[in-house]
């Protein structure tokens, strides 16, 4: 394979864990755990493939894929703001859930095919040695991804409804106590998480490997959830997190003729996501550190008023 | 004057974790006028936060009236729309501790982006128009002392500008100087016509701030004085402070405590240039060398924030020491494990109650968790846990619907008493001194629990044990202490006997004005 090939098909990984990893680091700075990624992320990923194929027209296939991600989440968000359920249960229930519904979704389409998102090379950047091809003559999600991480960035910590986020996420009662509609905030929250898990979904199927085959995101909904603890919550370094788990990926198929056992380069996503787990608990293991950093205070734990 | 805020007939209830009532507002009827300020005493539990939190909450029946006006408040965003702005007793529910004080007062943050600088400047002046104080509007709160973090709360409630502020325990841990700013800071906003409710368990401070009082007991209300008898007490505080008490509590209150001479026992505890970090990293024990013996009480008094915290946390353990030695009975226990420590019949009554309580456990649960061990083998003698802790409760009156409730639901008075109970209730090995530390133990309590748990410690001092008792309350160290040391900037500068150490001569210590008296007995306390 050609180097500028490893480099975009990395891109295009890199891709699919970034986007729902966004919308976990929404849902969990609000303090709610949606461990119902992978239900979500695969549903939609049916759902768009299915829409696109019914009407021909990719975008109304990714806004199927979002409607059903957001749906999806809504469940959760009932379950866990409104009735206080367990966030682990009823996240593990939607994952479950998720990966029956996609089977029914995508029963019609399995084997048909559609024409993927087109690449659009973006003019002047495209022609750039190595880069261009790399980065910049891509299909409008992957540019999407670009923009969603500063975009996200400057929402949760440039702006008022950023700190509301992040407030309600730390200590919901110190929100509710100053005015704030806690309930409101985190369905929010959780609701266009679910919505941007469905954008990673969709992009599967209409843009990365336009088919549908029962069971394509092999598991790896669960990456996200581990790349949003390995990125500390943080936008920025979840971009980074997810092209370093987008290159595993790739890897994985590029050194498959290298004598590496292809079992061990399979493990190499969640083999890192251990290692860094492991070094992060060691880094951040200082009182200090873990004041300044770590996951939101009041995540999975429930608001009660008064 | 006009009344601005009346509530009737307020009734409110809770439900146990044993199914039984709680009834923490019984029919109670308050009004509030304009430009005064009220002061609303109880003990602990008796409901006070409760009445304040009906203003925020739906009450289970009763009216509250605003400037004539039937008005339902469902969540304190209708309170602050209404121009109420309250300054919440429990911290821990309203500031964020990995924000700074910039990101914690939302009301600031106006429009869609955000702007730290504008919101840090609106603070600086805020802090200069009330003379809240130094506070550092980029400062985490985390880092802040319970002083600062209450002058937050204080500030976040101003900043909305309300025309009714209500103050559950504003001072509990603030400095004297503290108080009388926030209290200079009262009259101004009563010369403008706005309008107080503070809670406080300090009779002499209410006596002094208030035009009337109210009295609330057991959920009801006992008695509501009047401008003309608040007046009256003005005049002899003391004598004020003593019936107020006595409406607290509905019989009369111990006041004067009995210390008796006792012969010193050996020495239980001796640090050696004891040297310790804060959080930060910061050195701010620097070189702290004394020593306790049984039947003696060691005050160390201080401003909060010079570095006891620290000095405590660093003999049972909860912290590193980073240099010199910690000795019990003899010998070393420096950075040994808590358990050891505690062991050797050591027992810690901290400030942060939080971090000596599981809060969503029983209170027999939390009473139990030093005794577990004393049963040998897998097994734990429920039985005899259930009579030790069912005798405790009776014992230190912990107020309580069942022993199975959680501690969350007992008010801050109680939780304190759990605390104690079972900190004060420990043996230590055969033939040896308890060693008791307690650090601000009474903080938060009321006057009956606060003379109990100050007798306590007089008792287990009676009983042999060596007491550390650091406390930033002047009145706690003179009537308890037999040797009083201070504590300004990490350093003892000054180590004074009991006897003829006096409020001024501590006093200046404690703002780091060492004059010719602070030596007296420092050798003495060092040599060890
Ligand atoms: N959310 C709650 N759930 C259950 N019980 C509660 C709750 N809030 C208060 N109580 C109970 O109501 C009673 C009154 O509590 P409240 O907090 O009003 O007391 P307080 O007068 O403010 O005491 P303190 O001086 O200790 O703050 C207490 O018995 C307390 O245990
Ligand atoms: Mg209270």
């Amino acid at each position: 394979m050609s180097i500028v090939l490893i480099g975009s098909s990395i891109v295009t990984a890199a891709t699919f864990f970034l986007i729902p990893t966004l919308g976990e680091i929404l849902t969990e700075r609000s303090g709610i755990l949606n461990l119902g990624v992978e239900g979500m992320v695969i549903s939609s990923a049916a759902a768009a493939f299915a829409v696109t194929y019914l009407t021909g027209n990719a975008m109304i296939g990714v806004l199927a894929g979002m409607a059903v991600g957001g749906i999806l989440a809504l469940i959760h968000a009932i379950l866990s703001i409104t009735f206080n359920r367990n966030q682990v249960v009823s996240g593990i229930s939607l994952t479950v859930f998720g990966t029956g519904l996609s089977g029914l979704l995508g029963r019609d389409f399995v084997g048909r095919t559609i024409a993927a998102l087109q690449p659009i090379p973006i003019l002047g950047l495209s022609d750039i040695p190595f880069f261009g091809p790399v980065f910049f003559n891509k299909d409008i999600l992957v540019y999407a991804s670009f923009i969603l991480v500063p975009v996200l960035w400057f929402i949760l910590f440039r702006t008022r409804i950023g700190i509301v986020i992040r407030t309600v996420g730390e200590n919901p009662a110190a929100a509710y106590t100053q005015g704030i509609n806690v309930i409101l905030v985190r369905y929010l929250c959780v609701i266009l998480g679910g919505m941007l898990c469905g954008l990673g979904g969709a992009y599967m199927t209409v843009a990365w490997m336009p088919a549908w085959t029962e069971g394509m995101t092999g598991g790896r909904g669960w990456i996200v959830i581990a790349l949003t603890v390995v990125a500390l919550w943080h936008p920025i370094t979840a971009f980074l997190g997810a092209y370093l788990f987008g290159m595993f990926h790739v890897l994985q198929f590029s050194f498959q003729l290298s004598g590496i056992p292809v079992a061990f380069i399979n493990m190499l996503p969640y083999l890192s996501t251990i290692a860094f787990l492991l070094a992060w608990g060691i880094l951040l293991n200082k009182q200090k550190v873990k004041r300044i950093i770590g996951a939101p205070s009041a995540l999975c734990v429930p608001f009660e008023k008064g | 004057m006009v009344t601005v805020l009346k509530m009737q007939n307020i009734c409110k209830s809770f439900v146990g974790e044993g199914g039984g009532e709680i009834r923490a507002n019984d029919n109670i009827t308050f009004t509030l006028k304009r430009g005064e300020v009220h002061a609303l005493l109880g003990e602990n539990g008796a409901g006070k936060s409760t009445l304040v939190m009906n203003l925020c909450r739906e009450p289970d029946s009763g009216t509250v009236i605003l400037n004539g006006e039937k008005v339902e408040l469902h969540s304190p965003r209708d309170a602050l729309k209404h121009g109420i702005g309250i300054a919440y007793q429990d911290l821990s529910r309203t500031l964020v501790e990995r924000h700074t004080i910039a990101e914690n007062i939302l009301s600031l943050a106006t429009g869609f982006l955000l702007s730290p600088s504008a919101i840090e400047e609106a603070i600086r002046e805020a802090l200069v128009e009330y003379d809240l104080g130094e506070l550092d509007p980029q400062m985490s709160i985390w880092k802040l002392s319970g002083g600062e973090k209450q002058r937050v709360e204080i500030l976040k409630a101003l900043i909305t500008n309300p025309d009714i502020l209500i103050l559950d325990e504003p001072t509990s841990m603030q400095t004297p100087l503290e108080v009388e700013r926030l209290f200079s800071l009262i009259e101004t906003l009563k010369a403008q016509g706005k309008s107080v409710v503070i809670i406080t368990h300090h009779l002499g401070e209410a006596i002094r701030i208030s035009n009337r009082i109210t009295v609330l007991r057991g959920g009801k209300v006992v008695d509501t004085l009047d401008e003309v008898r608040v007046e009256a007490m003005k005049k002899e505080p003391e004598k004020g402070a003593r019936e107020l008490a006595q409406l607290m509590v509905g019989r009369e209150v111990l006041y004067d405590l009995e210390r008796k001479g006792l012969q010193e026992g050996p020495i239980v505890l001796a640090t050696q240039d004891l040297r310790v970090n804060n959080d930060m990293g910061v050195q701010v024990v620097n070189s702290v060398s004394f020593k306790v013996r049984g039947n003696q009480i060691l005050g160390i008094a201080g401003v909060a924030g010079n570095g006891q915290r620290e000095l405590v946390e660093s003999i049972v353990h909860w912290r590193e020491a980073t240099g010199g030695n910690i000795h019990l009975h003899g010998e070393v226990i420096t950075n040994k494990p808590i358990k050891e420590i505690r062991d050797r019949g050591v027992s810690f009554v901290p400030e942060n109650r939080k971090k000596a309580l599981i809060l969503n456990m029983s209170v027999r649960a939390n009473l139990m968790i030093s005794y577990y061990a004393d049963t040998p083998g897998l097994f734990v003698d429920r039985e005899a846990m259930i009579k030790k802790t069912d005798g405790l409760i009776k014992r230190f009156s912990i107020e309580t619907p069942s022993p199975l409730a959680p501690v969350r639901s007992l008010s801050g008075g109680n939780r304190q008493k759990v605390v104690v109970a079972r900190e004060l209730s420990r043996q230590p090995p055969k033939g040896e001194q308890l060693l008791l530390i307690a650090e601000n133990p009474t903080f938060g309590l009321d006057v009956a629990t606060t003379q109990f748990v100050r007798q306590e410690l007089l008792k287990m001092r009676t009983a042999g044990a060596a007491v550390l008792l650091v406390s930033s309350d002047l009145t706690e160290i003179m009537t308890l202490s037999d040797m009083i040391a201070v504590m300004y900037k990490g350093k003892i500068i000054g180590v004074l006997d009991a006897s003829s150490a006096t409020r001024e001569s501590v006093g200046l210590l404690m703002g780091g004005v060492v004059g010719e008296t602070s030596n007296v007995g420092e050798d003495e306390l060092i040599e060890a």
